[in-house]
Formats: structure tokens, sequence, C-alpha cells
């Protein structure tokens, strides 16, 4: 068999992987369980790995937010002390069963939803948002005694009953919600309205069922009801179980993890295992939140949240949202031609996801470093745009960077040619 | 002929116009009352020798 030949076999299984994937959240618990490698004294961040003396401020703001909330020191000066020593492990998100959304910020002691795919088996975690505090202490990597109380009214009060409803009902599908959404003008990357619906919807009654007391129940139910884009994490969950699933395939050109660091932009290939492939974070246009907001002040590309691009979701689904590129000034048309233009850098199409938008044709899956040097076409991705200082200031698109790219498929040949 | 007769000499003859490339010709057309249709092309993507190479061998 050529090598042509064998990467086509393998990328077929790859993309198959997603696509037969069936992710269930199965349960919430402590990131020191269910991250694997995730250890004391450790701090996982989003995108390629980088050293904290490098790092960017939201990023060391992040650490020592870290550090504070395990308890590891008693103020920042110590907690940079730790840090700057070498006494704190530092890895990557992405380099665990996790995808570090914005800062990525993760410790042993953080809540996390775990989903399963049952088809592979494989299991991802991420964290839930914040509630009032949003991205808060994960996401934005901000530490103050009301996101730590916050973060433990979560773990103690609200996620035990869903625990039990997880536990009493075996588990909620996220698939479904996946596809039923995408029909409804979410793409599941910056737009997660009906999901979040249908997501509340579908929980109501079990947790209805615990015959919680009165105060409990509504805090449970305004948690989920009122917290912005609540259904993120399980979105990014399935997406990271899928393509754990289609990782170290040998011979498969699919990319398999894509994430940023404010400094840098990374990508893994299935067929390269974990090395990443690393080009200058990109910048992104879109539209601020307030006119006060320019480029001048955006952080460049820092999150992996674009993982469910990989998994065909977000800039691939942009048919599904035109509401979601109407904000950068996109029309109806532009969005279909921006998912039209995904497909001729993917290896399949996903039977899962049919957009009323494309006459009901299934979105692209499964980006294919190839086809992207091929064509010329970087993939799109969807996500916020941050402040250099801290917080979330728009949203918008970027494209993944080429050199990634090329970095990849030469890595790729040296690995696989006779 | 001025531009509203020339048109509709285009139309008698049944000028029926592929456009490629800028979009905006397109559009100028269907606005003058034109049949066209927009044909999504742009130049071949230029590669550096290196990764031209590299796609012979993986593609």
């Amino acid at each position: 068999m050529s090598l042509r030949d064998k990467i086509e076999e393998a990328n077929q299984i790859a993309v198959g992987r997603i696509i037969q994937s069936d992710p269930v959240w199965i349960d919430i618990r402590e990131a020191g369980q269910v991250i694997d490698g995730l250890e004391d004294h450790m701090i996982l961040h989003s995108g390629p790995p980088v050293p904290y003396a490098d790092m960017c401020a939201l990023h060391r703001r992040g650490m020592i937010s870290g550090v504070l909330f395990e308890g590891w020191a008693d103020n920042p000066e110590e907690a940079d002390q730790l840090l700057s020593g070498g006494h704190i492990r530092i890895e990557s998100a992405l380099d665990h069963n996790t995808v570090g959304a914005g800062t990525g910020i993760i410790t042993k002691s953080v809540a996390m939803m775990v989903v399963e795919d049952r088809n592979s088996g494989k299991r991802a975690a991420t964290f839930p948002a914040e509630g009032p505090f949003q991205g808060g202490f994960c996401g934005w990597g901000l530490y103050t005694p009301e996101i730590a109380e916050n973060l433990r009214m979560m773990k103690e009060e609200l996620f035990p009953p869903l625990r039990r409803v997880l536990e009493r009902t075996g588990g909620l599908p996220i698939k479904p919600i996946l596809a039923e959404s995408m029909q409804m003008g979410d793409e599941n990357h910056t737009r997660q309205t009906a999901a979040d619906l249908l997501f509340t919807h579908k929980m109501v009654l079990p947790i209805l069922e615990e015959h919680l007391p009165q105060d409990i129940l509504l805090k449970v139910m305004r948690y989920i009801v009122e917290t912005p884009r609540f259904f993120h994490c399980f979105g990014q969950a399935a997406a990271r179980s899928a393509l754990l699933a289609a990782s170290n395939i040998p011979y498969s050109t699919m990319v398999t993890a894509v994430g940023g660091n404010a400094l840098e932009y990374g990508i893994k290939l299935s067929g390269t295992g974990e090395r990443w492939f690393t080009a200058p974070a990109p910048m992104m246009k879109g539209r601020y939140i307030s006119s006060q907001y320019t480029e001048k002040d955006q952080l460049p590309w820092i999150g992996d949240s674009c993982v469910v691009e990989c998994a065909g979701m977000g800039g691939l689904a942009a048919a599904a949202s035109p509401i979601v590129c109407n904000l950068r000034g996109m029309m109806l048309a532009d969005a279909i031609a921006l998912t039209r233009e995904m497909e001729t850098i993917c290896i399949s199409h996903n039977p899962n996801f049919p957009i009323p938008n494309l006459d009901f044709d299934c979105l692209p899956v499964g980006i294919d470093a190839r086809l992207v040097l091929k064509t010329g076409t970087a993939p799109e991705i969807h996500g916020g745009m941050f402040n250099k200082e801290g917080g979330l200031i728009g949203a918008g698109s970027a494209r993944i960077p080429m050199e990634c790219f090329e970095k990849g498929l030469l890595a790729f040949r040296e690995t696989y040619a006779q | 002929m001025d531009n509203g007769q020339h048109t509709a000499c285009q139309r008698a003859h049944g000028l029926k116009v592929v456009n490629i490339g800028l979009q905006s010709f397109y559009e100028a057309l269907i606005a003058q009352g034109v049949q066209a249709v927009q044909l999504d092309w742009h130049p071949p993507v230029e590669l550096k020798r290196e990764i031209a190479d590299l796609l012979d061998d993986l593609l």
C-alpha cells in the first residue's frame, strides 16, 4: 500500500472516531480525580507548553490564582516565588484529557464535568462556567475570595444533586443536544443559546425528581438558567473525548488538538501523536463589546475551546449560525460560503449534523492538514477576544496559522518516509 | 446607445455571462438585468517548493 493510501485509510479511521462518537455526561468530579496525570502542586494552562517566565500577563495571573486557590501560598508574592522557583509543575491542558478554554487554569481541586465517549471509552473533563463570575478562575485566571467561595458553593451545594441525577438516569447524551441546537442557530463555540435551552429542557424534570429543599433547588436552577453559555463546557468535552479517540492513529494527517497561549498557537496531528506544531498566535477580527476597545487592546489568541472546530463545530459550522457571523458584518450567504470553504479542507461530512441553511447537507468534519496546505485555506476558528489586562472584550474569529500545518506535515513525512 | 438601450440589446440577444473572480462585477451585471452566474474561482495557491514537494509525497 502506498503512503498516500495509508494516509487515506488512516484518515477515514480518524474521522470515523468523531462521527461515531457518543458523548455522555456521566459525572462531576475534582480535576485531580479525572484528569490523567494531574497531580498536587501542578497547574494546567491553555495552548502549547510555555514556561512561567515567558507567559503573558493573563497566564501569569492565572498561575498565581491557581497557587492561591489550592492554598500552596498565602499571598501573590509567595505564589510568584513558588512559580519562579520551579516548585509548581506547569503543563498544557491539551497534553491531558481536558480543554483549557480561555486561560485554562486547572488545578486538582476544581470541579469538572466528565463526559465519556461511549463508542471508544475515552473520557474528557472540562471546567464549567462559574455562574455570575462567568470565566472566573478557570477561564479568566481570576482569584478573589468571592470567586473562591462561589467555586466552593458550586462544588458542595450545586453539583451533588446533579451527580445524583446522573447516577440515577445513567447520564445525559450530549450529541442529540449538539445536533438539534445546530439546527436552531448555534454553532456551539461562541453561541449555545439553543443548547442551553435544550439542556434545561432535558434536566428540569430529573432535577425536580430529586425533591431538593426549595433553597437548593432554586440555587441549582438559577445556576443552570442564568449562567451565560452554560452548555459550552459539554460541547468542549464531547469534542475532546472524540478527538482523544481519534488521536495517535498511525499515518493520519487529521488535526486532533488546537489551542493558543497568546504567544503561540499550536496544533497536533493524529499521526504524529502528542507533538506540538506552533506559530505566532493570531489576532482576531470581530466585534468589541464597547467602542473603547480596538485591536491594540486585544491579546493574541488565548484558549483551547477551538477544539470544537476540530470536531466540526464553531467556525466550521458557520452556516448553522448566521447570527454569530452577522456580529462580524457577514450575511447569511457569507456564513454558508464559509462552511462551504471549510468543506474543502475536511476529510468528510458528519451525518449527525444536517443543517437547514445548507439544504440539509451535513457539516464538514475532520481537518486534513494536507488539504489546508494544498488549498491555502486555513481553518476558521471562532472565539472570544481578551483584553491584555484581562476580561472578555468581544467575540470574533481568526484563522489557524499556516505555519502550524507546514511544520506538522514536514514532521509527518520525517516520521513516515521510507 | 446609452446604458439602458445597451442592456436591452443584450437581453434581446440573450447574452449570458459567467463571471470569474470579483463578486462585485457579477452583482453589477445582475443589477442591470443581465443573466449571469458567479464562478467561485481564485488563482492557484503558490506553494513554497518544499511544501509542494511535500504534498507530492502525501497527497
